[in-house]
């Protein structure tokens, strides 16, 4: 028999020690389950993108760059850095004070240095240095500089896809360094290699060419929403006949895809409609832009402007007066900050003002396009919406700010002052872990893709964590949002911390609100489940 | 039992050091920042292993410890380090920590009656911990996967549903329509 090592021999044998390597030596780990899949060469090649030299993968030693990949690189930075007076900025006043390191929530859950802000743009930063400045080029590795190789993109490639680009180190940062927009520039360098992954640049591709991430076609995205209207018969006894890329209508309302295809988005979507039927709204639903989500923003800056134009090209072709956006994240962001210099000003729009209530919506006066929670908020502070907060009685009802309505637009009271007319009972997270400082759901910026399920749900632990501490304190069962890719990572969050939390869409609650004329009496919610716990237990 | 007195008097102590065990697995800077910062929602790593150890301590010096009671003590801790970037040895190789921690304390109550036992006693319970963390670890790992799979289906199923792609059975007081 073989002599077996004692435990102690083994537990001895462990080294806790970090090894004493620097953080440029520490290669990092590109094994499977580690990295997000790369994405298919006919994706870019349709979004007429760089490509590989052939298909590739991260766990591979040959990533099959093309020949002449350093000089790619380097041109592409020097004309960002000609293009974004920012990333120049970005890239030379860091002092390194730190105030961001620990505000990562990918930092906070997983431990890994490189997942510091200040260290993530240290990867790109270290190479502006040996390329573009005179003290990096003398001093090489004594100034922070050190060379381009292949494995410095397998790092940036392992990393800029390990951040959000949730902006929640910007906050802290007292120089207003925006570690998402370096990562931005880190992805659209790589990109120019070829360098992208599936879970972005499919959904671009295909809302290039359908008009929304998964590729619905017209006639199904109708079906879809024809689908929602029978329920919603079935629940509240009212029906619903929406118009679908109608002209003259006064409003065009563009939502996430998310909402029209995945639960529980598509219970926000009944909230919409139910909302909309509410007040007589003359709206209408495009089949060609039916998706208000951009994954440009996570490609390039080009690819963001390409697919942001198609909403307004739209609203143009229909002659609406302004456009109603639904309950996404970075779609906002993108309208918000930088639509207005990408393919606007939107002038051939009117002004947004609220024909219901008359309210004008100033903050939207450039971009033409107004979200839908200050567009209730307005209803209900106005009186114009009859509501039985009752029906949510069986949801206690925490609010994720989600990162980019929060940090790109400020919007932080507009939904709890929703949410605190179609709900009885709402309790808000600590402090710092919401508004402005909120925790990012940990799958943004296309990184909610299954493969990297541990990652997310290591990044999504601080966010989980304030949700446990409201629903041991208070008892908090559901989790409301505003933003699509939330409703998608939020349920698999919850499900593994904090398993007795759902997650709904803001309106889906306003819908289960919603007193709608000519209604028969509800006895369902919009997911036609019983309304009070003690009808669901009578139904077990 | 003077030994398990003087363990308990030391609880805060030995918990420190046995804290400093599991934050040795991560890298230097992590490990500064898991052990310092106190604020549970800035930081909950580190204090989600603190309250886990504080409570598995008491469990662990009990030479009748409450499994349930442990059990309890054991998910948050190995939850967190299921999705960490640790090997599972690594991941709960804190867990036997704890003996040799104990086993320093021991020498000045070396001749005390019973003392053999209940250093056995203790030994058990960290092993007994040890399989039950293993069990938490497997059942978080398999969570993962479930949660993998479920995400992979519910990503296309509604839509081929809605647009009658597939035909589910019908509730059994309805009338199959597809058909």
């Amino acid at each position: 028999m073989a002599k077996l090592p004692k435990p102690d021999d083994l537990f001895n044998s462990i080294d806790y020690k970090i090894p004493s390597k620097k953080w440029e030596d520490v290669p990092p780990d590109l094994s499977d389950g580690k990295f997000c899949y790369p994405t298919k060469i006919k994706n870019l090649e349709y979004l007429s993108l760089p490509t590989t030299k052939g298909e590739w993968s991260p766990a591979e030693d040959d990533w099959k760059l093309p020949d002449n990949w350093e000089t790619i690189v380097r041109e592409g930075f020097k004309e960002r850095l000609d293009k974004y007076r920012s990333l120049k900025v970005f890239m030379d006043i860091c002092v390194r004070c730190g105030a961001c390191a620990d505000k990562c929530h990918f930092f906070i859950g997983t431990g890994d240095p490189k997942n510091m802000p200040v260290l993530r743009a240290e990867l790109l930063r270290s190479i502006y240095r040996n390329d573009f400045t005179t003290a990096g080029r003398i001093l090489g590795t004594i100034a922070g500089a050190r060379k381009l190789t292949k494995d410095v993109i397998k790092e940036w490639f392992s990393y800029f896809y390990q951040c959000t680009e949730c902006r929640r180190c910007s906050v802290y940062c007292p120089y207003g360094i925006d570690t998402a927009e370096i990562t931005m520039m880190g992805r659209e360098l790589l990109t120019l290699l070829g360098l992208n992954i599936n879970w972005i640049l499919e959904p671009a591709a295909n809302c290039f060419r359908m008009g929304n991430h998964l590729g619905i076609q017209p006639h199904a995205f109708k079906d879809m929403v024809d689908f929602f209207c029978d329920d919603l018969e079935e629940i509240t006894g009212v029906r619903i006949n929406p118009s679908y890329n109608r002209k003259g209508a006064e409003i065009l309302f563009i939502t996430p895809s998310g909402d029209v295809f995945a639960d529980p988005g598509t219970y926000t979507f009944m909230g919409y409609l139910l909302l909309f039927e509410h007040i007589g709204l003359d709206y209408t639903l495009s089949t060609y832009a039916s998706e208000g989500g951009n994954f440009g923003l996570f490609t390039s800056s080009e690819m963001m402007k390409r697919l942001n134009a198609k909403m307004y090209a739209e609203a143009k072709r229909l002659g609406v007066k302004w456009i109603l956006g639904g309950e996404c994240g970075h779609m906002w962001r993108v309208i918000q900050q930088y639509m207005d210099t990408m393919n606007g000003p939107a002038d051939f729009l009117e002004s947004p003002v609220s024909p219901i209530t008359g309210t004008k919506f100033e903050n939207a006066a450039s971009t033409k396009m107004v979200h839908i929670a200050e567009f209730t908020a307005d209803l209900i502070r106005n009186g114009k919406l009859k509501l039985d907060p009752s029906r949510n009685d069986k949801h206690i009802v925490t609010f994720h700010d989600s990162c980019n309505p929060s940090r790109a637009m400020g919007m932080f009271e507009e939904p709890r002052y929703v949410l605190k007319n179609v709900c009885n009972h709402f309790y808000d997270m600590p402090e710092g872990t919401i508004r402005e400082q909120t925790f990012c759901c940990g799958s943004g910026s296309g990184l909610n893709t299954e493969e990297i399920m541990d990652l997310r749900l290591r990044g999504g632990l601080p966010r989980a964590n304030a949700v446990k501490h409201v629903h041991d304190k208070y008892g908090v069962n559901m989790l409301a949002c505003v933003c699509a890719i939330d409703r998608a990572a939020l349920p698999p969050l919850m499900n593994y911390w904090v398993p007795e939390v759902g997650v709904t869409g803001l309106h889906e609650l306003v819908g289960n609100a919603l007193v709608m004329e000519g209604e028969t009496e509800r006895t369902m919610n919009l997911r036609q489940e019983p309304l009070t716990e003690e009808e669901d237990e009578t139904d077990e | 039992m003077d030994f398990e007195k003087h363990l308990k008097e030391n609880k805060q102590n030995l918990v420190k050091q046995w804290f400093s065990v599991v934050i040795e697995t991560y890298p230097r800077e992590s490990a500064k920042f898991f052990k310092d910062n106190s604020d549970p929602f800035a930081n909950p790593v580190g204090n989600t292993i603190k309250r886990s150890l504080d409570r598995l301590f008491d469990q662990v010096i009990n030479p009748q410890m409450d499994p349930g009671v442990a059990k309890e003590a054991l998910d948050p801790i190995v939850r967190v380090r299921a999705v960490q970037e640790l090997t599972p040895a690594r991941a709960l190789s804190f867990i036997s920590g704890i003996k040799q921690i104990i086993a320093k304390q021991i020498s000045s109550f070396q001749k005390e009656k019973g003392i053999e036992i209940y250093q056995s006693a203790i030994a058990a319970n960290a092993d007994e911990m040890l399989l039950m963390a293993f069990d938490i670890y497997t059942a978080c790992k398999h969570q993962i996967y479930t949660l993998r799979i479920n995400e992979a289906k519910q990503r296309v199923r509604q839509l081929l549903i809605k647009k009658d792609l597939i035909c589910e059975l019908p509730d059994s007081d309805t009338e199959l329509k597809c058909l």
